[in-house]
């Protein structure tokens, strides 16, 4: 197990340097670039000429793209081995720092929304499989799919609008993660505050979640309700709730760990849409944001991030199933 | 100190025009009244009713203009920085900065749109146009107590031009000045290489910089860059990444007469323009700009007018006007025809789309001004919509199915094109889809391709396209020269191509000048030229929506927009403190 470990978490390293290659590969074909944005700007806030040559060299030259592109890489790469991220082109503003700013509050939602998946998407699984082919599930499965078919931004301008003021209620604020001043407020108070202000994200960042991590317990339910020890406890005359919930739910409970890993870079990819709607100073703002304005440095800077909470999530997941299933082992 | 920019590229038809509502600025007594500004205006009109617009327009005799309360407002980008010469086409930037934290020598006057004299005590201009020698008010200070001398507009001078500073957009205007020096502690030569109109606009309008404060280290990565000092009458106070940014009356503000009333400018950002609205109707922003989906439907509410005053204008942050286009790549076979150009533009029902895509919140336009200002020629009419005539240009210009393929064609080329647009704008998307209707009836065929910003630049850049739509936005005094000229096809911003040796002629001499109604007379020819010859198809001048609270009085609608700095509010109606 040790061992496994060790050897899963070095493979990481060049893991990483496979993904960040091809990513910057990428940036690099992609069509558009911060000078010719730039420049563009230059062309057309109109002044006495046409912007001269010497001016373009400048600007490449303050960004660094001056040079081909596999010294860029290896400066990059040279400079990451030393944490050093570089300096967003957008506002000069170290890269590390303006990811840390923002994945605080992107984690905060996710967590809070993978939480809440899971809590009622667990029962709900349950409570399927118990009744498999009944009424009952049919219609919980036909609800679900209806939510997860649900466009994330169209139920997002919903609940603005219904929730948010205006002609309708006024219960939830519609835009950033804490009201004006709060930062000067008692903890509690601040703590209420910020909960407050993500509720209508959380609900369209949950909603969707349900159907599939539903769907796999149920499954996983069936599989192991099937199982002879389950018939075997039945045989005992144990009560049909500890059968459920003592014998088989605990075993079908293995899958649905191992996609907790998964799910988390999915969430981080997720919340774009969401910030952007509800005005969250999160990652999947910054990204998108990056990727627009061809802001390389940063857009690299998050890439490498996710990549490394994909790996991470990776590994997360094989431990738990080492730890949920002691038959599991690892060599 | 408004923007320097003669021509600004706006993002797609739609973005900036509907978003930003401008702050400050040359003006005029009342915006061309539109059935939609009358009805809702309860402010007190200035009591002179001429335009007389001092900086506290008297409203109502009794009440005098009472300080305090904030103005809260929305963005729904967050700038850059707050150094507005490092991104001369960051709106926000400007809108947040100039005239608030920043002045300039010169502004432009709110009644005639003429410079008059800010930080200059005086000025004076050489017969042959090439020196400018400024006299500084001896009173000017910056917020910080430090008086306003030759020095700090000096260093503003030499930060634009040294290359080391990511300043290249500001340079490219000064491109005409070749240097400046300090006569004395208060007064200021420029040398110019050559007579340009433009000129004294450029030097009256830079914004000056405290020497004291950004001369240590980088101007790239000067701390101040996100914390401006300047000598204007608001100074910063916070910027909160990605949530507000928050502006102070400058209480020492050196000019007491221009001192504003409202204590408070506070800047919130809200990307999402439909939650904006919603944060708008719950009273928690205090103006915002609507776009004509919201301003038609929930901004025509009773309950909602009950709240806010709407207002319309034509353009706004330092622009007088602007309009967008489609423009046509002479460089193509299909468009080197100027009647398949003419043609093209008659198969558009322009009014019929600004009615419907729109709610008729602009105007049809002709030619390259802003529609409301003098260099635009009014005897211009726009082309009609006519698909009977523009046949029969086509049929005159030899363009005839022969293949029998239902698609036009010419010496083997078809009369077929892509045309390309930034994506993201669902009118844009209607608009396109409708002219392709009335193209294909016509027997033109045309691809529609929507791009991301980015890479429509990249294409636009390299002149790879045959067709792209766009806006200008247009300032007070502008030069078409870097649009129009034949020697700007390859760099500038001549994308179509269009070249024209009376053009030619007219942006030459224009430029040198000085008399403002000869320069019109010659732009009027210009404006015929244009039209006649249909490089752009001319689209729309669009109206900026904005909506007001109630409370505020002293707001008066100008020709580029609002003055946040001539509000205030009666004492038992502030909200903040």
């Amino acid at each position: 197990m040790k061992d496994y470990l060790i050897r899963r978490f070095l493979l990481v390293i060049p893991s990483l340097f496979g993904i960040t290659l091809i990513t910057f590969g990428m940036l690099q074909l992609t069509p558009g670039n911060p000078v010719s944005l730039r420049l563009q700007k230059m062309q057309g806030t109109m002044g006495a000429n046409s912007v001269p040559a010497e001016v373009i060299e400048q600007t490449k030259k303050l960004y660094g793209l001056d040079k081909p592109i596999w010294k860029q890489y290896v400066s990059w790469v040279g400079r990451m081995s030393r944490f050093d991220f570089g300096t967003s082109f957008k506002d000069r503003r170290p890269v590390l720092n303006k990811i840390l700013e923002t994945l605080p509050i992107t984690i905060q939602i996710n967590v809070i929304s993978i939480f809440l998946i899971y809590v009622i998407s667990i029962p709900l699984g349950v409570y399927s499989a118990t009744r498999q082919n009944s009424w009952q599930d049919s219609t919980l499965t036909i609800i679900l799919f209806v939510l997860y078919s649900l466009p994330e931004f169209w139920v997002a301008m919903l609940l603005l609008y219904f929730f948010g003021g205006g002609q309708f209620v006024a219960w939830f604020p519609v835009y950033g993660v804490n009201s004006t001043g709060a930062d000067a407020w008692p903890w509690y108070h601040w703590l209420w505050d910020r909960l407050w202000h993500l509720v209508l994200p959380v609900i369209c960042l949950t909603y969707g979640g349900l159907a599939g991590v539903s769907r796999f317990m149920r499954a996983g339910m069936i599989d192991v309700i099937r199982q002879d020890y389950i018939r075997t406890a039945r045989a005992y005359g144990f009560s049909e709730k500890i059968v459920v919930f003592k014998y088989a739910m605990r075993n079908s409970l293995i899958p649905i760990l191992t996609l907790l890993g998964t799910l988390l870079p999915g969430l981080l990819a997720g919340s774009v849409i969401i910030e952007n709607i509800f005005s969250i100073p999160g990652l999947g703002r910054l990204s998108y944001e990056a990727i627009l304005s061809r802001d390389y440095p940063l857009i690299m800077g998050i890439l490498t991030f996710d990549a490394i909470l994909t790996l991470l999530g990776l590994i997360l997941s094989d431990i738990m199933y080492a730890i949920a299933d002691p038959r599991i082992k690892f060599e | 100190m408004k923007k320097l920019a003669v021509l600004v590229f706006l993002l797609a038809v739609a973005a900036i025009f509907v978003v930003i509502v401008g702050c400050g600025g040359p003006a005029q007594p009342a915006a061309p009244s539109t059935a939609n500004t009358a009805n809702t205006d309860a402010v007190p009109p200035p009591a002179s009713g001429s335009g007389e617009v001092s900086s506290k327009p008297a409203s109502g005799a009794d009440v005098p203009p009472a300080d305090g309360d904030w103005i809260i407002s929305c963005l729904h980008a967050e700038p850059k920085l707050l150094n507005p010469l490092l991104d001369t086409a960051d709106a926000y930037c400007w809108q947040i900065t100039s005239g608030h934290i920043f002045e300039s020598m010169l502004e432009r006057d709110n009644d005639t749109l003429e410079l008059k004299p800010m930080l200059a005590e005086s000025y004076e201009v050489s017969p042959d146009h090439l020196t400018y020698t400024f006299k500084m008010r001896k009173d000017a200070k910056f917020s910080d107590g430090r008086p306003v001398t030759a020095q700090d507009l000096l260093f503003t001078f030499n930060a634009i031009r040294d290359p080391k500073n990511e300043t290249a957009d500001a340079r490219n205007y000064y491109q005409s000045i070749e240097k400046a020096e300090a006569l004395d502690d208060y007064t200021v030569k420029f040398t110019c290489n050559k007579p340009y109109f433009k000129n004294l606009d450029v030097i009256g309008e830079t914004l000056v910089y405290p020497k004291h404060v950004y001369e240590q280290g980088d101007f790239n990565t000067h701390p101040n860059n996100r914390k401006p000092v300047g000598s204007g009458p608001y100074v910063f106070e916070s910027w909160e990444t990605n949530q507000q940014i928050t502006l102070t009356r400058n209480e020492n503000y050196w000019n007491p007469a221009k001192k504003p009333h409202i204590v408070k400018l506070v800047n919130k950002i809200i990307t999402n323009e439909d939650s904006a609205f919603q944060v708008l109707d719950r009273q928690e922003l205090d103006m915002m700009g609507l776009n004509a989906e919201q301003w038609v439907n929930r901004a025509s509410k009773p309950e909602f007018e009950a709240k806010f005053n709407k207002h319309t204008y034509w353009a706004s942050s330092g622009y007088v006007g602007g309009y967008s286009y489609i423009c046509w790549n002479l460089r193509k076979p299909q468009f080197s025809d100027k009647r398949v150009r003419q043609a093209l533009t008659m198969l558009m029902n322009r009014e019929e789309m600004l009615a419907t895509i729109y709610h008729g919140l602009g105007k049809v336009i002709s030619g390259p001004e802003a529609w409301n200002t003098p260099p635009y020629n009014q005897n211009v009419k726009p082309w009609p919509f006519d698909p009977d005539g523009a046949r029969k240009l086509l049929d005159d210009a030899g363009w005839i199915d022969t293949d029998k393929d239902g698609i036009r064609d010419s010496n083997g080329v078809s009369l077929a094109f892509e045309f390309m647009y930034p994506s993201g704008s669902s009118e844009l998307d209607q608009m396109i889809t409708v002219y392709k209707e009335q193209l294909d009836r016509a027997g033109i065929n045309m691809t529609i391709r929507p791009l991301e910003w980015a890479t429509f630049i990249e294409n636009l850049t390299k002149r790879s396209f045959d067709a792209v739509t766009l806006s200008w936005a247009i300032p007070a005094n502008s030069d078409p020269y870097q649009v129009w000229h034949s020697s700007q096809t390859e760099q500038g911003s001549n994308y179509p191509g269009f070249k024209n040796a009376e053009v030619d002629k007219i942006l030459d001499d224009a430029r040198t000048e000085f008399d403002e109604a000869k320069r019109n007379a010659l732009y009027w020819r210009f404006h015929e030229i244009v039209h006649e010859e249909q490089p752009y198809t001319f689209l729309f001048s669009r109206q900026v929506l904005a909506a007001v609270d109630k409370r505020y009085r002293g707001v008066t609608v100008y020709k580029v927009g609002l003055d946040k700095r001539e509000w205030w509010v009666p004492t038992n109606l502030q909200r903040y403190k």
